[in-house]
């Protein structure tokens, strides 16, 4: 307080004798006034919270459009049937219909089959996914062996190659060998991700190159060096790469729809729809009841690997 | 000290040539190396002198020429067969491991089976077989113990990251140190460093090349470590080694004028003479007169390079009394060093060209003059080192 009380005392000699404001290109009878210091001052520090504030509306705004389908999804769950086609965008219920849409959906459809059935997929995808990818990235991104360039070129251009075109002869090959309604079938066509290997690459190549020579003199083999040394140094790549890789596929309609037509081996997305075509038919409630339970764990993996995934792609 | 003559060669270099896409990077180098010897390489950067020493490690293939250690040909020989052991500028720490394990990996490798190395293996190892758990033990006895002589003791657990630089440089020398190579290759291994922990560490170099008796062979662009530490000296500049020898020889007998300018801080003066159609040595107007030694008439238009390390420099603002040949330039600046003074000469008749530098002992007459004060400089004939055009010495009497 004292401070505070003693400061405007003394500060109009001070301001009246410098003329710090005329160097901001003002006109001097601002220096004139006493207190035009602090009115710029004040004018700077407004500014700037104009523009903190619309950065941050701006954000917020983006927030809100990317988070409403969830909130949508949520509170559909929790609301009685003939409240959801009201088309009332209240956010809260009228009539909390409690636990029941859960209650249905758990009841009706084999949600943790469904459930069972993603985590089995997704995490033989991602094994084999990294087991390839991580060696594969390593020879691309440190060893010389002549052609390293045109095979990384070839990833390149393997990554503008959507699934769509080799859907068909995927699914003829299974066919034809009797691999359809698998998990195997599921996984197969992911198991070899160019994108794994091309986001590994780029994080490996920055890994120092003393360090694999030390290693090589050390006495160390490739493989050691790779999965002792440079794979915990990538952990973050690795992670950012795994949400991906999970989300992608735990999520994933088109491919399951062509080879699955076993209810029982449906993965998430693919039980939904045989539940919402066969079981419920227009049971909305239900139906974002099981989405939700379904949804769950992609966000409580996304939460948990939050930061390494950040590093992974900020690096 | 183990001069050339101790001739046991232990780390021997034939004919080694190397070159990356058009540039030779190396071009017939031939090295012997005593048993013992702390050798440096050293030249400006891009001269070949890492290369050279990775050649050594196993890490780059020569094109050509061979590696032999202890009379054995070492070419065929993966890296960690060699008996090497190298620490790199950058220390090459590994990042997740702590500093035990960074300094103990040489040996897991060498004493455990693959499968006994893994990370899992390492709790389960006691339970599966004695003899591993034995052999870890010892290796951890062997961390502690060199840890204590590096004064690492204290920092087994930290990562490389939590480490100063010195502390990582300490690592990195014990990492290597454990498994008692025969020869020790560093690649500027002080360069990352501030200046004073450079010359501490430096003395704790030499100090282990004492203690260990081994090989070393040290790459560096400073000369003044290279000068102050080894025994003997390469001296290398685009892929070849233009001398080799003990800092004494390179400092007062050097083969070529590069040599010569490399070795010596400040560094040597350089004085272009030309023959005049009568045959006498001209610089600029100060005629020199014949060179004394020098038994044939120089052709007129010959020209030599008389080079003058500053220390033998005479300076003064009166004619000097001790000196063969002398002429007047003018002081250009002062530079106290504490002990001695740099005393920076400019020729008022080709000014920049002809800077010169003198090192005279502090107190000298000179002390107090001013910028641009006329002064006489000379130098005795004995002092002088003659190059011809090519830069090679001229060394006949």
């Amino acid at each position: 307080m004292m401070r505070r009380s003693a400061a405007p005392r003394q500060a109009p000699a001070d301001w009246s004798a410098d003329d710090t404001v005329t160097l901001y290109g003002h006109a001097t009878s601002h220096a004139q006034v006493p207190s035009a210091r602090a009115h710029w001052a004040g004018l700077v520090r407004l500014k700037r919270a104009l523009i903190l504030l619309a950065a941050h509306g701006a954000l917020l705004a983006g927030a809100a459009v990317m988070l409403l389908p969830f909130v949508w999804m949520l509170v559909t769950s929790v609301r009685p049937a003939n409240e959801i086609f009201r088309g009332s965008l209240l956010p809260w219920p009228e009539h909390f219909h409690g636990w029941g849409h859960y209650h249905e959906a758990l009841a009706y459809v084999p949600l943790v089959r469904f459930m069972l059935n993603g985590v089995l997929v997704c995490s033989g995808i991602l094994a084999v996914q990294l087991l390839v990818a991580i060696p594969a990235s390593y020879a691309l991104a440190k060893l010389r062996f002549g052609s390293e360039r045109i095979l990384f070129y070839l990833v390149l251009a393997a990554l503008c190659v959507p699934i769509q075109v080799t859907a068909l002869p995927l699914y003829l090959g299974l066919a034809q060998v009797g691999g359809l309604n698998t998990y195997f079938a599921m996984m197969l066509p992911f198991f070899l991700s160019v994108f794994a290997i091309f986001l590994l690459r780029q994080s490996l190549k920055t890994f120092p190159d003393d360090i694999l020579q030390a290693a090589r003199l050390d006495g160390m083999s490739e493989f050691e060096i790779l999965w002792r040394i440079v794979v915990p140094s990538a952990r973050s790549s690795i992670a950012a790469f795994a949400v991906f890789s999970l989300v992608a596929h735990w999520n994933d309609l088109y491919w399951p729809m062509i080879v699955i037509s076993d209810t029982q081996l449906a993965p998430p997305p693919l039980g939904m729809m045989f539940f919402a075509t066969a079981e419920t038919g227009s049971d909305y409630g239900a139906l974002m009841a099981g989405a939700t339970v379904l949804t769950l764990p992609l966000v409580l993996i996304f939460l948990m690997a939050r930061r390494r995934f950040i590093q992974g792609l900020t690096m | 000290m183990l001069g050339p003559d101790a001739l046991h060669v232990d780390l021997a270099l034939r004919g080694i040539a190397k070159q990356f896409g058009a540039t030779m990077v190396l071009q017939d180098i031939d090295l012997a190396i005593a048993p013992g010897e702390f050798i440096s390489l050293v030249g400006p950067s891009g001269c070949g002198k890492s290369t050279l020493l990775r050649v050594i490690a196993g890490l780059e293939q020569p094109d050509r020429g061979s590696v032999s250690l202890a009379g054995r040909c070492i070419d065929e020989m993966a890296p960690s067969e060699r008996d090497v052991a190298m620490v790199f500028q950058s220390y090459a720490l590994y990042p997740h491991l702590s500093v035990a394990q960074n300094i103990a990996l040489p040996l897991e490798m060498r004493q455990l089976r693959w499968w006994q190395r893994w990370p899992i293996a390492r709790t389960l190892s006691g339970l599966v077989s004695r003899q591993a758990k034995a052999i870890r033990l010892q290796i951890n006895a062997d961390v502690r113990a060199l840890a204590q002589t590096l004064q690492l003791d204290t920092l087994l657990h930290r990562k490389p990251m939590q480490l100063s630089g010195g502390q990582r440089q300490r690592v990195a020398l014990a990492r290597a140190m454990i498994r008692a190579p025969r020869v020790f290759l560093m690649d500027e291994p002080l360069s990352n460093l501030d200046a004073r922990l450079r010359v501490h560490l430096r003395d704790e170099l030499v100090q282990l090349h004492r203690r260990l008796r081994v090989t070393f062979v040290y790459v560096t662009h400073d000369q003044s470590e290279a000068m102050t530490m080894s025994d003997r000296i390469a001296v290398m500049d685009e892929g070849r080694i233009l001398q080799f020898g003990t800092p004494k020889q390179l400092y007062s007998d050097p083969d070529n004028l590069q040599v010569a300018r490399f070795i010596g801080s400040p560094t040597i003066n350089t004085l272009c003479v030309e023959a005049d159609a009568s045959g006498n040595w001209q610089y600029f107007d100060t005629p020199l007169g014949a060179i004394p030694g020098r038994q044939q008439q120089p052709q007129p238009g010959e020209r030599l390079t008389l080079a003058v390390r500053p220390e033998y420099l005479s300076v003064a603002v009166e004619p000097i009394v001790a000196c063969d040949r002398q002429w007047p330039m003018q002081l250009h600046r002062i530079e106290h060093h504490g002990a001695d003074d740099y005393v920076f000469l400019v020729d008022a008749r080709a000014p920049g060209d002809t800077a010169l530098i003198a090192r005279l002992p502090a107190a000298s007459s000179l002390e107090r003059a001013d910028p641009g004060t006329a002064v006489h400089v000379g130098f005795r004939w004995s002092d002088v080192m003659r190059f011809d055009a090519a830069g090679l010495r001229v060394r006949e009497p």
